[in-house]
């Protein structure tokens, strides 16, 4: 597996160095700003060769089954929260997170608590982050 | 002229309030003061400089005291800087000894970082005075020092916690150029110009991607059961363990100072060394109090001896530390040499809030654990979303930005990936922060050197450091190293 990791990180490495051929490296009495990218991205690549031909036996902690395919759902559902929160507005694309979360983690086993919980949840947000701290909740349809 | 500060009572109320946080966050697995520093950061954009240092370093160090209750009372850390404190403390548990643990745990806690305070107030200005002298190449050889220290850290492999590393210093390249000017890394997006952000990168690796990975593990705790009688510990208990209080203390005040080693260092190297020490080794692992008392005085005094390099050179020395440097940026202070003599109240009254906040502390953790341990009965799965949720709006608020919440979430993915491959968050995290800081000196120095490489190492201070550094270095690559940190690790998967 190591070997494998060690072959996406020199991939990255030469990503790196590719695309930041575009800055001015300069030379080493006037190092402009491609000269560090350069260093960081040429460091990565040689480490990244040790690790391939490293023999160690991998860790048996670290390395856990596939990841999960919860944290997979989980993950498309937080990242269509961050897309739709300013269009719908804070209040109500919290709620449907916060009740689909609730049930998700295990927090609750039937829908009615998660939604319990979720209405609770949202709205000590919204008084904790819009009213007691003044923050910039999107507003969205509801207007709130 | 600190008291004056830390007296005022808004800085009182802020200080209760870091500190009862640090408590909180200390005590709760899973979110550490870490991420709740980072969480907090765009709030105390309303407040004054030393008043959010003071919040902010309560947590800090409240969260020392805090991770040894969940430690004690149900052998799961709730730092990092408490995992020591599991071997001792959760057999002197079940020993019926809860109590007594606690009541050293929290009496240990308040010595050392009072203790460390003292040293922090004598230190701190003299080493400023020093660091007048430093230059670029100074300053470049200690982020140098600080990285290669991290090596020394890393759980698990050395090589992968540099390629971290590695990983942090590009995402932190990424965004303008201080020097030049130029965009690097941006792809035109506005939000990148900025650099990707150290709130949504930090709550990505450690807030969002620990979520993740608990919500894999389904961990079930058991709260230790028995009454909790006699917090305050025996006469013959303290005779035990002031010895290994006092060693705690300066053992931490050290290691706290080194960049990039801290309280987790401190708590491990403060065990091995008081069992190395003690008259009866064979205690350790089996309830002795001694094991409980020296980590946690390590601890705090290492988190307070932490902010003598931030506050004396401007330099942060783990990746609190480097929040912290970024909440003083917030308020147009940038930390440095000067900072003693030129925003005294900020020292000083930081200072003098850690002397408040210690007692406070203490006073919150002896009488208060009944109610941290109930808090501990909250089900992961009421908590975990409630984090979620707040990581998400904290992060919103920072900048009113909803792609820097696309930011957090892709790194907590990246971060949940990179935990699964065996690579830490940690070393990508400061090396995020300190990596700039990294750069602008290295070219400074060159600029200043006309190209000459050796400058690094005929400055004396910075060859020095430099050296020290290569040293480290190489000694980390010997067997021999590998095999104590092998068993260092073997405990404390125990």
């Amino acid at each position: 597996m190591d070997r494998l990791y060690g072959f996406i990180i020199f991939f990255l490495g030469m990503i790196i160095f590719w695309q930041g051929r575009y800055l001015d490296v300069g030379n080493l009495q006037e190092p402009g700003p491609g000269f560090f990218p350069i260093l960081v991205a040429i460091l990565m690549m040689i480490l990244s060769l040790f690790l391939i031909i490293s023999r160690r036996k991998s860790e048996g902690k670290f390395f856990f089954a596939k990841p999960s395919i919860h944290v997979l759902i989980v993950f498309v559902v937080l990242l269509a929260y961050s897309f739709t929160l300013e269009y719908l507005g804070f209040i109500i694309v919290s709620f449907l997170l916060m009740t689909y979360l609730f049930k998700a983690f295990g927090g609750s086993k039937k829908w009615r608590g998660a939604v319990l919980w979720a209405l609770a949840s949202v709205v000590l947000a919204y008084l904790l982050f819009n009213v007691l701290l003044e923050g910039n909740l999107p507003r969205g349809i509801l207007g709130v | 002229m600190g008291f004056g500060v830390a007296f005022i009572p808004v800085n009182l109320l802020f200080c209760f309030i870091g500190v009862l946080l640090g408590t909180l966050v200390g005590v709760l697995p899973g979110i550490g003061p870490g991420a709740s520093i980072a969480l907090l950061l765009p709030i105390t954009y309303a407040l004054r400089p030393e008043t959010a240092i003071i919040m902010l370093a309560g947590i800090y160090y409240g969260a020392q005291y805090g991770g040894s209750t969940t430690s004690i009372l149900v052998n799961i850390p709730g730092e990092a800087s408490s995992v020591v404190t599991c071997l001792d403390g959760y057999q002197m548990a079940r020993r019926g000894r809860a109590g007594p643990a606690l009541g050293i745990s929290a009496f240990g806690s308040f010595i050392g970082g009072t203790l460390s305070l003292i040293g922090l107030m004598l230190l701190g200005p003299m080493l400023a005075r020093l660091a007048l002298q430093f230059g670029p190449s100074e300053y470049f050889s200690f982020t140098c020092l600080s990285i290669i220290i991290l090596g020394f850290l890393s759980k698990g492999s050395i090589l992968k916690c540099f390629i971290s590393a590695l990983g942090g210093l590009f995402v932190g390249l990424i965004g303008t150029d201080s020097i030049s000017g130029s965009l690097r890394f941006t792809y035109g997006s506005l939000t990148l110009s900025d650099g990707a952000g150290i709130v949504p990168v930090v709550m990505g690796l450690f807030g969002v991607a620990e979520v993740f990975i608990n919500l894999e593990q389904k961990e079930d705790r058991d709260v230790f059961k028995t009454k909790i009688k006699n917090i305050f510990p025996s006469v013959k208990d303290w005779i035990k363990s002031i010895g290994a209080i006092i060693r705690g203390s300066f053992i931490g005040f050290f290691l706290g100072m080194l960049p990039g080693a801290g309280p987790v260092m401190a708590s491990f190297t403060s065990y091995a060394i008081e069992k190395r020490v003690s008259r009866h080794p064979e205690e350790f692992g089996n309830g002795a109090i001694a094991g409980v008392a020296s980590p946690e005085s390590a601890n705090n005094a290492a988190s307070t001896s932490s902010m003598i390099p931030l506050f004396s050179l401007g330099l942060p020395s783990n990746v609190i530390m480097a929040l912290l440097l970024g909440a003083l940026m917030i308020h147009g202070i940038t930390p440095s040499p000067f900072l003693v003599t030129e925003q005294p109240q900020v020292f000083w009254g930081v200072i003098s809030s850690m002397y408040v906040g210690n007692v406070l502390l203490l006073l919150l953790n002896l009488p208060l654990i009944p109610i941290w341990v109930k808090l501990l009965k909250v089900p992961y799965g009421i908590l975990f979303p409630m984090i979620l949720l707040f990581c998400l709006i904290g992060v919103y608020t920072v900048n009113t930005n909803s792609y820097e919440i696309l930011i957090m979430l892709i790194f907590g993915a990246l971060g949940y990936l990179m935990r699964k491959a065996g690579f830490e968050g940690a070393p990508f995290c400061f090396a995020l922060i300190i990596g700039p800081l990294m750069e602008t000196n290295l070219r400074q120095a060159l600029l200043q050197s006309r190209g000459d490489l050796s400058i690094f190492f005929t400055r004396p201070i910075s060859a020095v450091v430099m050296g020290i550094a290569c040293i480290l270095l190489i000694l980390q690559l010997f067997p021999a190293v590998q095999k104590r940190r092998a068993a260092l690790k073997d405990q404390e998967d125990q």
